[in-house]
Formats: structure tokens, C-alpha cells, sequence
């Protein structure tokens, strides 16, 4: 810079002085009319630096001069955009929370979950002592307990847990402590940690409550210590964790005490890929330690996965076409909002043409309004995300409460990040189009009269394009929620096999210190069964050990008399449910009995084994021949039971399982346990469900009744999922229809109003309107058709991924591949039809003079 | 309407760099003094700004500068048009043109 100025200040002196000043009188000259060098130099640094800002700053302050001025506009735009947003946010929550959060334990990522064999402890501690790629393994198992001895007797949830899980989780209690190492020997497990909800709920947050005794299952505990109100593992409703007893176990104590879950860490550094090989190589070491043989597929798919699959489930696939449908719903926006831009920037011609003029440059003017486009965009960002609070509250009320990780949901900064983020490339994505098209208008060409043939066509061909396109992604989203309620309905339609109405449920669990024996608790329901029947309101009454979507029902596999053993574990008669129950049991439930006889008081525990089986079943193993009269064995028993009747089907986890084969047992005759009480009631299932824990009580004080209410809440319970989601999908797809007619309304009415004077001069020189109507219309409906049919290939191509959510109906539904094109195009004739209408209405004489 | 009230002289500073450019390349002397020639004395480069507008106008890409030498051996930084500012140069003319004579108009209208 200095030697510049330098230069040119010597050249100033030389003119002065050839002018005929003396040389320092030039010298000053110069100095002066250069002005100070210091201040040329600032001057520059402040022209490289604050230019930029400075400029920024004016856009901002005219950006929000000029929407303050065009209310309408400005409204139109940021609610359109809010609702996109604001949408696009509220999935994202749920997405980030469920899918992208790591776990709230230490070190999540070096978590994992092992699948492989039965779950038992022997494999465990196998795992421990062969895995080197393995810092740590731990188990845990979710079981139910009975709280007795203080007040009312209360079923909880709790979990067994090998006494370094919590450690390893990383989570501590607070008051007290977790389990110690040596707490894991039968002298010393006695011992339990509670759930912070338990604690407030059964002991009044008292810190006194560590080191008091409570009594589980009849067998007395100290309290160690209280988890964190955030520590919720393995599920939700656990509120109970006692340590599991791995010392001092036999044999087929331990290899056969099965249903525990196994979890690992990782050691540092170590991959899933070196951890699965060393687990899945110890098939034969497993075999080896196990006191019996297995079938050969024992131990042949194990795996090692990511912790977090385990948990989250099988709501990805739905959680990530929610996500996609609602950025579906934000391009929809997108769109409206360019065209609104564009529609917009036509009569700001003028205006851009003389700041052109006047030395804005072009990279300036784009610039100004993209700014204006930002500033719409944050706006509407803004308000979407007061929407998506609102959204984010409302859903999570809607969830099912098992919904994984529902209690972490909310919004946090990733969540404030992505909608910055959405906000600003929404910007771009509706506002560079226009901006760039406004800036290369020919400054020139406005001045000339009227002059708006070109460009004005021009635009209309885009803001065609944009709406076609709009429609295009509206009918691929409709479509998709069109599938999604017909799944729905389907699933509604399925008969479940029982009948649900007035039906009444609870679980009952005598404790085990005083019923020891299968043969003391079927005394006991026997004796519930009859105080019961008295009850009024009550027409049938019955008890088993699991209900239909109770989510209690376990299978068994079977011997049939007279076929060879099966070698592999596949090939076994299985049982899906196996379930003891007494003899109303299915005329509470409302099944029917299709052959044979019901289970009478004669089948009780002297006489011979008997059994009934359901269609299923039958069908299955006895395809063409009569199940009854047949013999079939449980594994664990001696004796060969006869089957005495055929009942009919029953789904027993959804709407949408097959109808599984069932076994049942009389009362009298198999394991008992904690049982389901079924009560079919005249009409009143309320005040019966009232009645019944005090009715209970009468009978054994301390047997706690739980999970109390009817059979049709349990049914409606598993619809949730796949009612939220279509919910939410359905008025994602409402969204787009209404702002895809409102896109093509707008579109017409402004292609109408920049060629009244074309038609009220063809309607002057006696075209007729109907005619005039005609064309209008057919433009309209010529880009929506363009648009619904490249909606369709793109829906043809997008239903695939959803196949595993629709139940009952295929990805490429005809009836639903019909009728969203039938729909749409009805809504784009009646919004082209309409601004068309009051086109031709006008007087032409009038619009004429109007021009 | 608003802008910044330099707007309208920046843009005409830059008119007359770019115009004195597209003649030949010169260094930041060289066209004020061409710009006092060319106007007949009417037109006088505000020193203060000219450099800064060339710093800006080579930050937009519409000039490029290297140091040379002068004919009496002084060196001198050397400013050229580059091909964008060819064609910025014929947009702002065009632009200037069309502004003078909607101007013009205005200011000979005789009736409302």
C-alpha cells in the first residue's frame, strides 16, 4: 500500500512542481490533496473488513422493512413455512432421541448386548472367562415380585441383575449404593435397590429408607440403596433390582435357570467384528460345560450387537418413514413459498431494476434477497418450533408408554441446531431461484413500455414447474398415509378369536411362602373361583395363567405319542402358548369349542392327564386325522396327557400374529403360578373391577392383584403403535393436500390475473365464456396432472420400504394407487376452476379500462 | 426506495475506473489524471475514494493489478480489466443510460 500511495503522491509533486511551485510547497500540495496516509490506509481496512457487515446490515434492516409492508405476504409465507419446520423438528426430536442419542450410560458405545443360547448363567460366566474382547459381562433378567408385609401388597416390576451391572452401566444410587462384588453368594444377596418412583411413591423419598428391611416374594431384603429418577433399565416400569445369586450353583442350576439377557463391554478399541468371532467360536466349549446334550443349533447364530439395537427395537423403520414423510411435507412448503416469492418478486421489478442501475452489483442484489429469504426462513423457523414444542408434548401423551426412550424426548440443542439448520437451507432452497432470477432481469428492459412478455412467461413456466413438483411429492406422502390406513382398517377387522367385550382381568400372584406347591395355589384359585362367582355382575368367571395381548403367554414344545424324537430344535412340536387354565376358561373369554369336551372338576390332579388343543394345533400335527384321542407329552413331565378337546383360534400377542397353535392344561393338573383372573361381566365391567382386589383380599391378604382392567383395553393397547403412526402420517398427508391446492390456486389466479386483458378481449370479440373457462382450466389441470403421475412412479418406488408396516395390504394397493390420483386431481380441478371462474365473471369492458 | 447514500457515487466512481481501464492499463495516478483529461476539467477523481474502490473493484473480480515499472523507471502498481469487468463495464452502462433518460423525462415532463 505505502509504496503505491508513495508513487502516486511523487507523481502529484512532480505535476505541482512542473506547475511552477517550489518543491516542498508541491510536496505539501500533495500530501494534503492526497490526505492523510494513515486515514487512506484506515479507510481500506475498514472498506475490506466492515464492508461486509455494513452491507449485511442494510439488507437486514430493508429485508424487514419490506416484509412489514406486504403483511399478507409475510404471514402467508412463515406460517407455511412454520408448519414445515415446526414438523420436520418434532420428528426430529423423536428420531434423535430414539436413534441418534447414545444411551444415557458411561461409555455408551463400547456397550453391547450378546444374543446367543438360552440365556443361561453358565454361559455367562463362560462368556467372562473365554472372551478376551470382553472388558466385562453381565446379565439381567426382568421378572415380577410381590411387595408384602407393609400395607398393601403391591406386584412391581423388577429386574435380577449380576451384581457389576449397575457398575458397569456406569450409574450409581443416590442415597446409598449399589450391589458389592460378594453380593452375588447366597449369604449376602439378600439385598435389593429400588427405583426412585418407588421410593417417593411407597416411602416418601425418607433418606431413613437404606438399610430398612422390606419383604419380597416372602422373603425378607434390605434396601441398599435408591436409583436416579433417570435410570430406567431394562424397561420403563422397573422399580426393583436385586443382585442374582452366581455362586454356589449346581449343574442344572445354573445351566438351566434360563431367561436372562447378556450385556457386555467392550474392551478399548476393540470392534464388534473381533468380539462376535471370539463369542460365536465358543459353540463348542458351551457344549462341552452343558450337562445335557443340545440340538445342534444350539449357539450357531450368536451375535454381538450395539446396545442401543436392543433397545430401540423395531421403531426405526417407523420412526425413519415418519421422518421422511414430514421432510416430504417441508418441500411441499418449500414450494409454496418460492412461488409466493416469485409471484412476488413481478411486481418488484422497478424497484431491482433501479438499484441495478444505481451501482448495486448483482452478486448485491441476490444477496439482499437471499437475506429477505433468510429472514423469512428464521422467522418461520421460530414459529415452527413453538409448533414443534407443542407437537412434542401432545405426542408423547399419544405413545404407548413402552415407547423406547419416550421419557428422554424433548427439545435439546441438537434438536434447537437442526431446526436452525432446516430453517436456513429452506432459505436457500425456496429463495435462491428467485433471487437469482431477479438479479438477471435487464435493468433495461423495464423502462421500455410494458415489456413484460418475455420474462413474464418465463416465470410462469417455473412457478408451473414448482407446483407440479408440489404435487408430485404430495401424492407420493398421500399415498403412503393411504396405505397406512388401510393397514390400520385391516387390522381393526381382524377378528381376534375371543370376544373382548365386558371382559375383566387381573393378575393375581399368591405369595410363594405360603403356597409353596402347584397343588396349594389351585386350592387357592379354586377357592377364588367360587367367592368370585357370587360376585354380582358377574356370568362367568375363570382363572389361567395368561390372557390374550397380556403379553404373558409362553410356549412349550411337546412329545407326540408314537413319532421319534426330533434331533434338531427346529424340527420339535412347538406350542407357541401353553397356558393352565380352569374349565370356564374359554367360555369367559368367549372362544368356541369346536370338538370334544370342555375340562371338567373329574380332571383334577388323580385323574388321568388330559389336555385341549386349539384349531391350530390340530391342524398342524394331526392334519388329517382327529386330535381328540390322541397323546401328546410336556417335556418335564412323565406322563402321556389326552387330548380332549378342540377349541378355536386366538391371536395372543396382536391383531397382526397368526393364529398360533395353543395347548391348554386344567387347573388341577399343570404348573401353576401367578394367574390371570377372567371375569365376563353382565354389562358393568367397572364396578366388577372395583370389587375384585378387596374380594382377593378376603381370600389371602398378602397376594397382590395387579395390572387390573378390561380385555379391551388390552387389545386397543396394541394398536397403539400403529395408530400414532398412522395418526401422524395421515395429517402429514391432509398438510400436503391442503397446501398442494392452495400452490395451484395461487398459481392460476396469478397466470389468470396477468392475462385478463388477453381474455376480456377474446370474451369482448365473442368467444364464448364457457370456452375461455375451459382453457383456463385445462392449464391448471395439465401441470397437476404432470404432476400426480410423476407422484405416482415416485410413490411406486418410495411404498417399497414401508412393506414391513402395512398389514394385510401390498406397497403397490391398487385401490389406494387409484384413488389419491382420483382425489388429487378432483382437488386441482376445483382450485383451477375456481380463480378461472371469477376470471370470466368479470365485466370485460371493466377490465379492459382496468389495463 | 432506500440505500446507503454512496451507493449512487460509488457506482459512478466505478463507471469511470472501469471506463478509463477498458482505454488502457494504468496505475491509480494515471486515472485520475485521465478522468480530469477525458472530462475536460469537469470531472475530478475524489482521491480519498479511488483507491479503495479499485481495492473493492479487485475484490469483485472486475480488475486485476501487478507491480511494474513506469517510463521514468519508478514502480508503480498496475491495474487491468479483467474480462467480467469488460462485460460489468457494458451492464453499468447500460444501466447509467437507461437511468438518464427515465431522469430526463421526468424532469422534462411539462404536463402532470
Amino acid at each position: 500500500m505505502d509504496e503505491e500511495f508513495r508513487f502516486h503522491i511523487d507523481m502529484m509533486t512532480d505535476a505541482n512542481v512542473r506547475a511552477g511551485m517550489p518543491p516542498e510547497e508541491a510536496r505539501r500540495r500533495a500530501l494534503v490533496a492526497f490526505g492523510g496516509v494513515e486515514r487512506h490506509k484506515e479507510a481500506m481496512r475498514d472498506e475490506r473488513g466492515a464492508r461486509w457487515l455494513h452491507g449485511s446490515g442494510a439488507d437486514l434492516r430493508y429485508a424487514f422493512r419490506t416484509l412489514r409492508r406486504a403483511p399478507g405476504f409475510t404471514v402467508a409465507a412463515v406460517l407455511t413455512l412454520a408448519l414445515g419446520i415446526g414438523g420436520t423438528t418434532a420428528v426430529f426430536s423423536l428420531v434423535e432421541t430414539v436413534l441418534l442419542r447414545p444411551l444415557p450410560f458411561r461409555e455408551p458405545g463400547r456397550l453391547v448386548g450378546v444374543e446367543a443360547g438360552m440365556g443361561v448363567l453358565g454361559e455367562v460366566l463362560t462368556l467372562r472367562r473365554n472372551v478376551d474382547a470382553f472388558e466385562r459381562v453381565e446379565a439381567y433378567g426382568s421378572r415380577e415380585v410381590s411387595l408384602t408385609g407393609a400395607g398393601e401388597p403391591e406386584r412391581l416390576t423388577a429386574a435380577a441383575v449380576t451384581t457389576g451391572l449397575l457398575p458397569m452401566l456406569g450409574v450409581g444410587a443416590e442415597p446409598g449404593r449399589t450391589f458389592l462384588r460378594d453380593e452375588d453368594e447366597p449369604a449376602s444377596a439378600d439385598v435389593a435397590v429400588i427405583s426412585h418412583g418407588l421410593w417417593r411413591r411407597r416411602f416418601g423419598a425418607d433418606p431413613a429408607v437404606v438399610g430398612s428391611r422390606i419383604e419380597l416374594d416372602g422373603a425378607a431384603r434390605t434396601i441398599v440403596g435408591v436409583m436416579p429418577a433417570s435410570f430406567r433399565f431394562p424397561t420403563r416400569s422397573t422399580e426393583l433390582w436385586v443382585p442374582i445369586i452366581t455362586e454356589g450353583l449346581s449343574p442344572s442350576v445354573l445351566w438351566g435357570t434360563g431367561g436372562f439377557w447378556k450385556v457386555a463391554r467392550l474392551q478399548p478399541g476393540v470392534g464388534l467384528e473381533r468380539a462376535n468371532a471370539e463369542v460365536a467360536s465358543l459353540g463348542p466349549r458351551m457344549r462341552e460345560l452343558l450337562p445335557w446334550t443340545m440340538p445342534e443349533d444350539y449357539w450357531r447364530h450368536a451375535t454381538v450387537t450395539p446396545l442401543r439395537d436392543r433397545v430401540v427395537g423395531d421403531v426405526q423403520p417407523l420412526l425413519l418413514t415418519l421422518f421422511g414423510a414430514v421432510t416430504l411435507l417441508l418441500l411441499v412448503a418449500c414450494a409454496n413459498v418460492a412461488n409466493l416469492l416469485l409471484s412476488r418478486a413481478a411486481s418488484r421489478t422497478r424497484e431491482v431494476a433501479i438499484r441495478g442501475a444505481l451501482g448495486a452489483g448483482r452478486p448485491r442484489v441476490v444477496r439482499q434477497m437471499l437475506t429477505e429469504s433468510v429472514v423469512l426462513a428464521l422467522l418461520g423457523g421460530g414459529a415452527g418450533l413453538g409448533l414443534a414444542f407443542v407437537a412434542i408434548a401432545s405426542v408423547r401423551q399419544l405413545l404407548p408408554p413402552d415407547f423406547p426412550r419416550l421419557a428422554e424426548v424433548g427439545i435439546d440443542l441438537p434438536v434447537l441446531g437442526f431446526a436452525l439448520a432446516a430453517s436456513l437451507t429452506t432459505s436457500l432452497v425456496f429463495g435462491l431461484v428467485p433471487a437469482l432470477r431477479s438479479a438477471r432481469r435487464n435493468p433495461g428492459a423495464t423502462f421500455a413500455g410494458g415489456g413484460r412478455a418475455g420474462t413474464t412467461r418465463e416465470r410462469r413456466r417455473l412457478s408451473a414447474f414448482i407446483v407440479a413438483a408440489e404435487v408430485a411429492v404430495s401424492v407420493v406422502l398421500i399415498i403412503a398415509a393411504g396405505l397406512l390406513l388401510r393397514s390400520f382398517s385391516r387390522l381393526l377387522e381382524v377378528d381376534p378369536g375371543f370376544g373382548a367385550q365386558d371382559v375383566v382381568v387381573a393378575k393375581v400372584a399368591p405369595p410363594e411362602f405360603r403356597y409353596p406347591e402347584d397343588g396349594d395355589r389351585a386350592d387357592l384359585y379354586h377357592r377364588l373361583l367360587e367367592r368370585m362367582e357370587s360376585l354380582p355382575g358377574v356370568t362367568t368367571v375363570a382363572v389361567g395363567s395368561g390372557v390374550p395381548f397380556g403379553g404373558d403367554a409362553f410356549g412349550s414344545v411337546f412329545l407326540i405319542e408314537g413319532r421319534p424324537e426330533p434331533a434338531a430344535s427346529g424340527d420339535w412340536p412347538l406350542a407357541d402358548v401353553r397356558l393352565t387354565v380352569s374349565a370356564d376358561y374359554f367360555r369367559a373369554l368367549g372362544v368356541p369349542h369346536l370338538e370334544g369336551r370342555p375340562f371338567t372338576a373329574a380332571d383334577d390332579a388323580a385323574a388321568p392327564g388330559v389336555a385341549i388343543v386349539s384349531r391350530a394345533l390340530a391342524a398342524r400335527y394331526w392334519p388329517d386325522e382327529d386330535a381328540v384321542g390322541k397323546r401328546l407329552k410336556l417335556v418335564w413331565e412323565d406322563d402321556w396327557r389326552t387330548i380332549v378337546g378342540v377349541v378355536g383360534d386366538v391371536r395372543w400377542k396382536d391383531l397382526g400374529d397368526s393364529d398360533g397353535p395353543a395347548l391348554f392344561v386344567p387347573l388341577a393338573q399343570g404348573p401353576t403360578g401367578p394367574m390371570r383372573v377372567v371375569a365376563r361381566t353382565s354389562g358393568n365391567p367397572a364396578a366388577v373391577a372395583r370389587a375384585i382386589p378387596d374380594l382377593v383380599g378376603s381370600v389371602d391378604e398378602d397376594t397382590p392383584v395387579s395390572d387390573l382392567r378390561t380385555q379391551r383395553d388390552l387389545v386397543s393397547a396394541s394398536l397403539a403403535q400403529p395408530r400414532w403412526a398412522t395418526a401422524l402420517l395421515t395429517i402429514f398427508a391432509i398438510l400436503a393436500l391442503a397446501l398442494g391446492a392452495v400452490g395451484i390456486y395461487g398459481v392460476t389466479s396469478y397466470a389468470i390475473s396477468e392475462r385478463t386483458r388477453e381474455y376480456a378481449i377474446r370474451i369482448a370479440l365473442g368467444a364464448p365464456r364457457k370456452h375461455v373457462l375451459w382453457r383456463l382450466v385445462r392449464w391448471g389441470a395439465g401441470l397437476a396432472a404432470a404432476g400426480i403421475v410423476a407422484g405416482l412412479a415416485g410413490a411406486a418406488l418410495a411404498t417399497r420400504l414401508m412393506d414391513s408396516m402395512l398389514f394385510g395390504v401390498s406397497p403397490r394397493d391398487t385401490l389406494t394407487f387409484v384413488a389419491v390420483p382420483l382425489v388429487m386431481a378432483a382437488v386441482a380441478l376445483a382450485a383451477s376452476w375456481l380463480p378461472a371462474r371469477r376470471a370470466i365473471r368479470a365485466d370485460p369492458v371493466q377490465a379492459l379500462r382496468a389495463e | 426506495m432506500s440505500r446507503h447514500p454512496n451507493d449512487a457515487l460509488r457506482g459512478s466512481l466505478d463507471l469511470l475506473v472501469l471506463k478509463t481501464l477498458s482505454l488502457a492499463p494504468m496505475h491509480g495516478w494515471g486515472i485520475s489524471q485521465r478522468v480530469q483529461q477525458l472530462s475536460e476539467g469537469v470531472l475530478e477523481v475524489n482521491q480519498g475514494s479511488l483507491y479503495p474502490a479499485l481495492q473493492r473493484l479487485e475484490k469483485d473480480g472486475l480488475v486485476t493489478s501487478e507491480w511494474g515499472t513506469t517510463d521514468n523507471n519508478r514502480r508503480a502498481r498496475y491495474y487491468t480489466l479483467t474480462a467480467a469487468g469488460r462485460r460489468a463495464l457494458g451492464e453499468e452502462l447500460e444501466g447509467w443510460r437507461r437511468f438518464v433518460v427515465g431522469l430526463e423525462a421526468v424532469l422534462g415532463a411539462t404536463s402532470p
